[in-house]
């Protein structure tokens, strides 16, 4: 079971953020093949997100292929998001802390290796955007 | 499902509203009036038979008592007339109560069939009370009274529940137009006995037309108008006992000398006078009713008219 | 709920609404597809009571028209949340199953009791926040298919806010019924409301899918400067001692080159955007 939660200060749209939550718990395992994902009506009745956007959001992921809604019966979880090689995950890890330091090194504080981060992650997310 | 459903709002769930939102008020105020009939009677007994022990012609007093049934219509207007549809607007609720499934014009006609009926019934109460009331004058040694004076006209159920719902609409008139209950207390208090003001002074004796009497000079007054009668009009009239208005001849009794040789000089014949006779009072309670029903009626219409144009909420 | 081919619930053409001293409806023109949830914003006074309280049929426009799908049943909770003050919750509801032609009582008192309120005390008695609940229990007990709510939030705490949105949309998701929501409270609407309607001055300024009309704008962030690097309309434009931003529209996704960025549009930006645009243009 996923909870939803959305980042209403967030400028990402509503749908994109439940999306992308069921997306992460593809990612990390917590959902897989063949799980049936809450009902819209569930989600509604514990996240308190307009149905229409539960819709909008599975709607989304079902023309993603991760998705599909079988008549009558729900949403189930047809594809998985391959988790991440451990491998790559500890590299891309090293390369973090490397750059971490330098950050640090260089006179950032947290907050603004945080504001940076944030700034190359929304532009991305920009171009999420349909 | 615990859904109900029905194809249309009736009377019967629109006088129920009504009852449960007046409910309280409605029970003080019958009760009140209630007590205050009883009261009344039991206390016009001793008093009657304490009055006549002192041969006090207190008719009067008991008049005043028999204004209760006033009293009672000015109440009605006041404070279940004005507030009904005042209280909605400043309180907001009509926004809840006409919200529903029913208009404000429907809604209107329950409140006012509700309250309207109630009224009637305790403005008749009243009536009735002060008839019995007045009835016993005539055992205090007064052979007669003034049917056509304040408080002894208006002792009759007839005319009480026309003026109760004349009042009680005015007040809902004015409320619906004023939308402030205070003010619509106000004009509505100040209307009605304006309008009461009105028709006993001018209107009343225009009822129907006068009875005529004449009588051509002579040494000896006779009393052209009955004591019981209300008069209307009088004076000098020509041979044909046509009225000759009021003229100036100045023969104003100067000097001590009798003016009628001078009145006969400018052809009047005699005196004339005319009067609404005491016999009429049952009848002339009804046409008065009537008026008032007429004008409670065009009220409520305006009320309906003006809830149903919504220009403002 | 399948794949939802959107009907049209509301569609507003013209409609004006004028008082003795000012106007509170100017032209006004939209369409609300069924099933929406609709936010109504708008500074004070910018025509969000009077265009609610003409959709309850409460009010009779001076010019314009709308419709309702055939057989819309509409609720509406005004702004002053008005229950008789002598009668208790339970009463209240009494009143509401009587006025109303279908009625719900299990849900209408379900709604009351979720909340804790009191079902016999005096509505007199009660808090701003409980009279609320109760006027939106007697809405949920008569089953709308339009839901009218004109800030039916402000008298609440903020736990409260959540739990009452999320209820509500509950309510809404089971039922299918459009919601008009009038609030001042732009940032709690994110995920609660998926169409806007943005009022300024009895105007209609905006209006539209919410995912849609954000994803045609975009912030556009950087050095101060007199002109955005972005083309397309400026709606809006800020300038600080070191930063310019600007609010512009455009179809696609623009790409900036550094120093610049590009940020997506939240609703709070936008609509503060717009309203503070509209002002600016007051004064000009």
């Amino acid at each position: 079971m996923v909870e939803f939660r959305i980042d209403k200060a967030s400028g990402l749209p509503a749908y994109l953020q439940l999306a992308r939550q069921v997306r992460e718990a593809l990612r990390l395992g917590w959902l897989k093949p063949g799980d049936r994902l809450p009902t819209v009506r569930d989600v509604v009745a514990t996240s308190g997100v307009n149905a229409n956007t539960v819709l909008k959001a599975y709607r989304e992921l079902e023309r993603a292929g991760l998705l599909e809604a079988r008549q009558g019966s729900g949403t189930f979880v047809k594809a998985t998001l391959g988790s991440v090689d451990p491998e790559v995950m500890d590299r891309l890890r090293a390369k973090l802390v490397d750059w971490v330091d330098e950050a640090r090194a260089a006179g950032l504080e947290n907050e603004d290796i945080d504001a940076l981060v944030g700034s190359v992650l929304t532009e991305g997310e920009r171009i999420e955007v349909p | 499902m615990t859904t109900v459903t029905k194809t249309r709002v009736g009377g019967g769930d629109l006088l129920w509203v009504a009852w449960r939102t007046h409910r309280t008020s409605i029970l003080v105020t019958s009760g009140l009036v209630a007590l205050a009939a009883v009261g009344m009677a039991v206390v016009s007994r001793y008093f009657v038979a304490w009055a006549s022990s002192l041969n006090y012609p207190t008719y009067r007093v008991l008049e005043q008592f028999s204004s209760i049934g006033l009293l009672f219509a000015l109440a009605a207007g006041m404070f279940w007339g004005a507030p009904l549809v005042a209280r909605e607007y400043e309180l907001r609720t009509h926004l809840l109560a006409w919200g529903q499934d029913v208009s404000a014009s429907r809604w209107l006609a329950g409140q006012v069939a509700l309250l309207g009926a109630v009224t009637a019934c305790l403005a008749a109460l009243a009536g009735v009370v002060s008839g019995v009331m007045l009835e016993r004058v005539p055992k205090m040694g007064v052979d007669t009274i003034r049917v056509f004076e304040r408080n002894v006209f208006e002792a009759a159920p007839q005319v009480q529940v026309g003026c109760a719902l004349f009042a009680f609409a005015l007040g809902v008139a004015v409320g619906a137009l004023t939308r402030r209950t205070l003010p619509a207390m106000a004009i509505t208090g100040i209307g009605f006995l304006g309008v009461g003001e009105v028709l006993a002074r001018w209107g009343r004796e225009h009822y129907l037309p006068p009875v005529r009497s004449f009588e051509a000079w002579s040494p000896v007054h006779h009393p052209l108008v009955p004591f019981t009668a209300l008069p209307v009009d009088s004076g000098y009239a020509d041979a044909n006992g046509v009225p000759m208005g009021d003229q100036d001849w100045g023969c104003g009794g100067r000097n001590g000398i009798e003016p009628v040789e001078c009145l006969r000089a400018h052809g009047a014949a005699g005196r004339y006078a005319d009067y609404q006779p005491a016999e009429r009072v049952e009848l002339f309670r009804w046409i008065e009713s009537g008026i008032f029903l007429v004008l409670a009626a065009g009220l409520l219409l305006l009320a309906w008219y003006w809830l149903r144009r919504a220009r403002r909420v | 709920m399948t794949a939802v081919v959107e009907t049209a619930g509301i569609a507003v053409r013209g409609l004006g609404k004028g008082y003795r001293s000012s106007v509170a409806l100017r032209d006004c023109t939209f369409d609300l597809p069924a099933g929406r949830v609709a936010a109504l914003v708008g500074a004070n006074g910018a025509g969000k009571t009077t265009l609610l309280t003409v959709l309850s049929g409460l009010l009779r426009p001076d010019a314009g028209e709308f419709t309702l799908r055939p057989g819309e049943r509409v609720a509406f909770v005004a702004q002053e949340k008005p229950v008789y003050k002598h009668l208790t919750p339970r009463v209240v509801l009494q009143l509401a199953a009587r006025l109303n032609l279908v009625w719900d009582q299990a849900r209408a008192q379900a709604w009351l009791e979720r909340f804790d309120i009191p079902l016999d005390r005096r509505c007199g008695q009660l808090s701003g926040g409980q009279r609320t609940q109760v006027a939106l229990a007697v809405a949920i007990g008569s089953r709308p298919t339009l839901l009218l709510l004109d800030e039916p939030l402000a008298d609440l705490d903020p736990l409260a806010r959540t739990e009452v949105m999320r209820d509500l949309l509950s309510e809404v998701a089971d039922s299918g019924a459009t919601v008009v929501m009038s609030t001042h409270i732009v940032t709690e609407l994110s995920g609660v409301v998926d169409h806007l309607l943005l009022l300024a001055h009895g105007t209609l300024l905006a209006d539209g899918d919410l995912d849609e009309l954000l994803a045609a704008h975009v912030m556009v962030v950087g050095p101060r400067a007199q002109e955005s690097p972005v083309r397309g309309e400026v709606l809006w434009d800020k300038h600080l001692d070191g930063q310019s931003l600007f609010l512009v529209r455009t179809p696609t996704t623009p790409v900036v080159s550094a120093p610049w960025v590009v940020r997506p549009v939240s609703l709070e930006d936008y609509v503060l955007a717009l309203l503070s645009a509209t002002r600016k243009g007051d004064v000009a």
